[in-house]
């Protein structure tokens, strides 16, 4: 009796190991069977909204799932990259974000976390670029022009920057320091990209680093005129604008926009999403219309683009604490 | 004026246009009309709902809750004491103590009238010198910005003439409030206690509604036993009570005048514009003292000069397609979600879009003043209920309308420790306009100051090359002293 007592108990075991492994199974295959919540760190409307809507139109996730958007705005997307963070991380919460904010978070010192490295990277959508820009106003149509006339009238040239410690201040103070201009412009840190704009269009700043996602009504109608691209290589959307590496500078971050998922989340699921989301970003309808938006669709593996932030993060690490440094 | 009449006829005999006009401002009104659900919440939520339409028509939608929900607030301000969002606050100053001496048809329909002609007002201006105005947007930078809310703060020493120690109290609480949160010059984090949480702030929404709402509902709780008072509407026709409105035609004029100019100004904002136009059409008024007491002249100017920003903040929208707000940064999503690129040249190239989003504004006013008349029986009875019903369901629709707007569980804490703390404050008699007016304005007037500062290289003196910016120090300061002044002259009259 005691033997059949034994072999039952083996049995069950083993029946109990195999059919985990079967439910294991079935779950990696089984994902999603719940809509999944993606985080977006801006109020409804903005860019990022309309991106990652645009995305969750076209998305076919497996079991018919869709993806569920809730905004959740502050501090210039830091609240719901914090609240990303701070999800479960069984795959039904992801985030949206712009990678160069994320790592700026960190890196401005507003949280001692890396954030970068700390969320899970899904993939990234699309490229977006900062322009240096000036106004009809001043009157100048290359770099070379602005640097004229701000070398002859030192701390006359007013330069607006989107946020203070941002990847956007820290690439305008190695810019501006490459192009030898440190000593005569003024630096005006904006709260966002449309403040910074609206100063420009009015003549309160003459050059600004800003998105061109941001300012692109403004270059259609003339109203802001382009000098430079910060990029390795010239962009889609702004074809006769010169690029920092063509100028010599090797400032070249671009500003991607990603998704990312809480740390933990299993590979398979986030897999999933990448997959998902890569169908969309490479379909003939997303790229016009994202490209009319000022950005150009580019779908990378988080694998591909881990390098290129810590690549960027690892530059701008010393420019972040110079900026820290003469805050003191 | 032929491309008006053409859209004007476009949209009329659109019925699907005609139907979400309609829809539109009936969501915009129960929202308005709903404390804690607010004009913003109801576009925000129906932006997703727009991108499924033509551009036309999703913008005729956001547009008419747009007006709803800004004029649908006065409801429950006057009746109940709660503004229904946020931007009705003063009208519950004069709206309540002329609903409580057993006048609240005539305090309604007044309020409505001035709704009516504040938003005609701005849709007048809208259509006949849009780009002319757009163009006083962009004249404005961050020394014109830091005066007018320097102006608009100065004014805190007369509304609490009688008692300015208090009213500083609460101003400074309020500007204390206002400060936490991350810096945007610097990028520091400040007052927030290492807390992630409070990294962007503290919500507007939350706090005004936790001051407002909660806070009343906590001191009419405290009088419960006392009977709450009849609300008797009497005949309300559709025809504004024209002899009561005789006194009121200054303050309808000067709110709907101011309300348009500073909506127009895109770094101020809907609740700093609102709070800004009120308070100078007080100052503006014969009779400021009267405000406050159930002044027909006080609702008249609330009421006017709130729908007047909603038109102000349309003009940089369609001509320059600068935000001014939420509401119309959420338009703007709704233009781009189409392809349509908001700009200098959405004017002249994409006529039939900019015209729609104006001509909905006019229409959607009018449909408001009709609908908001016709449903003021069903409001009423909704708002007639035992007192120990109505509370538990306002509080539960604060909840969720302050959660929703920004999905965080965090806000309804904010709303909760703020009704407490306004129910400490105001036993202590602290009055809520100062705070709020320190919390809205605080923010303005230090960014744009030290924006400012740091353009100019650190020489204050920049600011008298700027005239506008000039007038306006100059207004602050005389605000500043005058009831000083009044004191010191006074006296002498009488001995």
């Amino acid at each position: 009796m005691k033997r059949i007592y034994k072999l039952f108990a083996v049995f069950l075991f083993a029946s109990a190991i195999l059919c985990n492994l079967c439910l294991r199974a079935a779950a990696e295959e089984d994902y999603p069977t719940n809509p999944i919540k993606v985080i977006i760190p801006y109020a409804p409307g903005g860019g990022s909204d309309i991106l990652t809507r645009t995305i969750m139109k076209y998305i076919k996730l497996p079991n018919n799932q869709n993806l569920v958007a809730v905004n959740i705005d502050g501090a210039g997307g830091m609240v719901g990259a914090m609240t990303g963070l701070n999800s479960p991380n069984n795959g039904y919460t992801i985030l949206t974000h712009n990678p160069m904010d994320v790592a700026s978070y960190s890196l401005g010192g507003q949280t001692s976390i890396p954030l970068w490295k700390e969320l899970q990277t899904i993939c990234w959508v699309v490229d977006d670029y900062n322009v240096i820009d000036t106004n009809k106003q001043s009157g100048w149509k290359t770099i070379e022009e602005l640097i004229a006339y701000a070398k002859a009238h030192p701390k006359e040239v007013k330069w607006g920057v989107t946020g203070a410690q941002t990847v956007n201040m820290a690439d305008t103070l190695r810019l501006v320091k490459a192009l030898g201009l440190t000593d005569y412009v003024t630096i005006v840190p904006y709260d966002g990209g449309a403040a910074s704009r609206n100063a420009l269009l009015g003549n309160h700043i003459q050059v600004e680093t800003n998105s061109n996602a941001d300012i692109r009504s403004a270059l259609e109608s003339g109203d802001a005129v382009p000098l430079l691209v910060i990029n390795s290589e010239r962009v889609k959307s702004l074809p006769g604008v010169p690029t920092t590496l063509e100028k010599g500078i090797k400032v070249t971050t671009s500003k991607p926009r990603g998704f990312y998922a809480p740390k933990g989340t299993p590979d398979y699921m986030v897999k999933t999403i990448a997959e998902a989301i890569k169908t969309v970003v490479e379909s003939d309808e997303f790229i016009n219309l994202v490209q009319g938006l000022g950005w150009d669709a580019h779908f990378v593996y988080a694998e591909d683009a881990m390098p290129r932030v810590s690549g960027w993060v690892e530059e701008l690490s010393p420019v972040f604490a110079e900026i820290s440094d003469t805050q003191n | 004026m032929d491309i008006f009449l053409n859209n004007f006829i476009a949209i009329t005999t659109d019925p699907i246009a005609i139907l979400l006009l309609l829809g539109g401002v009936f969501i915009g009104i129960v929202f308005g009309s709903i404390p804690g659900l607010t004009a913003t919440l109801g576009v925000a939520l129906l932006i997703p709902f727009t991108f499924s339409l033509q551009p036309v028509h999703g913008l005729v939608l956001l547009v008419s809750i747009y007006v709803g929900g800004i004029s649908g607030g006065l409801i429950t301000a006057t009746l109940l004491n709660i503004p229904g969002t946020p931007s009705s606050i003063f009208t519950c100053f004069d709206g309540y103590p002329l609903a409580k001496s057993g006048k609240p048809g005539l305090a309604l329909s007044v309020g409505v009238f001035a709704s009516l002609i504040g938003g005609l007002f701005s849709a007048l201006a809208l259509f006949l010198i849009a780009p002319q105005l757009a163009k006083i947007s962009l004249i404005f930078g961050n020394w014109e910005y830091f005066s007018v809310a320097l102006l608009g703060l100065s004014i805190v020493i007369s509304m609490t003439s009688d008692d300015i120690l208090k009213g500083l109290i609460g101003a400074f609480l309020g500007l204390l409030l206002g400060s936490v949160g991350l810096d945007t010059i610097t990028g520091v984090s400040r007052l927030t206690f290492g807390h992630w949480q409070l990294i962007g702030g503290i919500s507007a929404t939350a706090i005004m509604m936790g001051l407002f709402a909660i806070t009343e509902i906590f001191l009419q709780l405290y009088n419960m036993q006392e009977k709450h008072f009849d609300i008797k509407l009497g005949k309300l026709s559709f025809l504004p009570p024209f002899k009561e409105l005789k006194g009121c035609s200054k303050a309808i004029t000067i709110g709907s005048l101011l309300g348009t100019a500073i909506g127009i100004l895109p770094g101020i904002g809907q609740n700093a514009s609102t709070l800004l136009a009120y308070n100078q059409a007080k100052q503006l008024s014969k009779h400021p003292e009267k405000f406050g007491h159930g002044s027909l002249e006080g609702i008249s100017a609330s009421e006017s000069s709130n729908n007047a920003v909603n038109g102000g903040a349309l003009i940089p929208l369609v001509t320059l397609g600068i935000p001014g707000d939420m509401v119309t940064a959420a338009l703007i999503g709704g233009l781009m979600i189409h392809g349509l690129q908001p700009g200098p040249l959405l004017f002249t190239q994409n006529t039939s879009i900019v015209y729609g989003i104006m001509i909905a504004y006019l229409i959607a006013n009018i449909v408001m003043y009709f609908m908001e008349l016709g449903m003021m029986k069903a409001f009423i009875k909704l708002v007639d209920l035992r007192l120990s019903l109505l509370f538990p369901g306002i509080i539960a629709s604060c909840i969720i309308g302050v959660f929703a707007l920004n999905n965080r569980i965090f806000d309804i804490w904010i709303l909760v420790i703020f009704g407490i703390t306004g129910y400490i404050i105001s036993q202590l008699g602290v009055k809520m306009a100062p705070v709020i007016l320190g919390f809205i304005l605080g923010p303005l007037i230090e960014r744009n100051f030290r924006t400012g500062m740091t353009a100019a290289n650190g020489d204050f003196m920049v600011i008298f090359s700027r005239p506008i910016a000039v007038i306006f120090l100059i207004l602050a300061i005389l605000f500043l002293v005058a009831p000083y002044l009044k004191r010191m002259i006074r006296p002498k009259k009488t001995t």
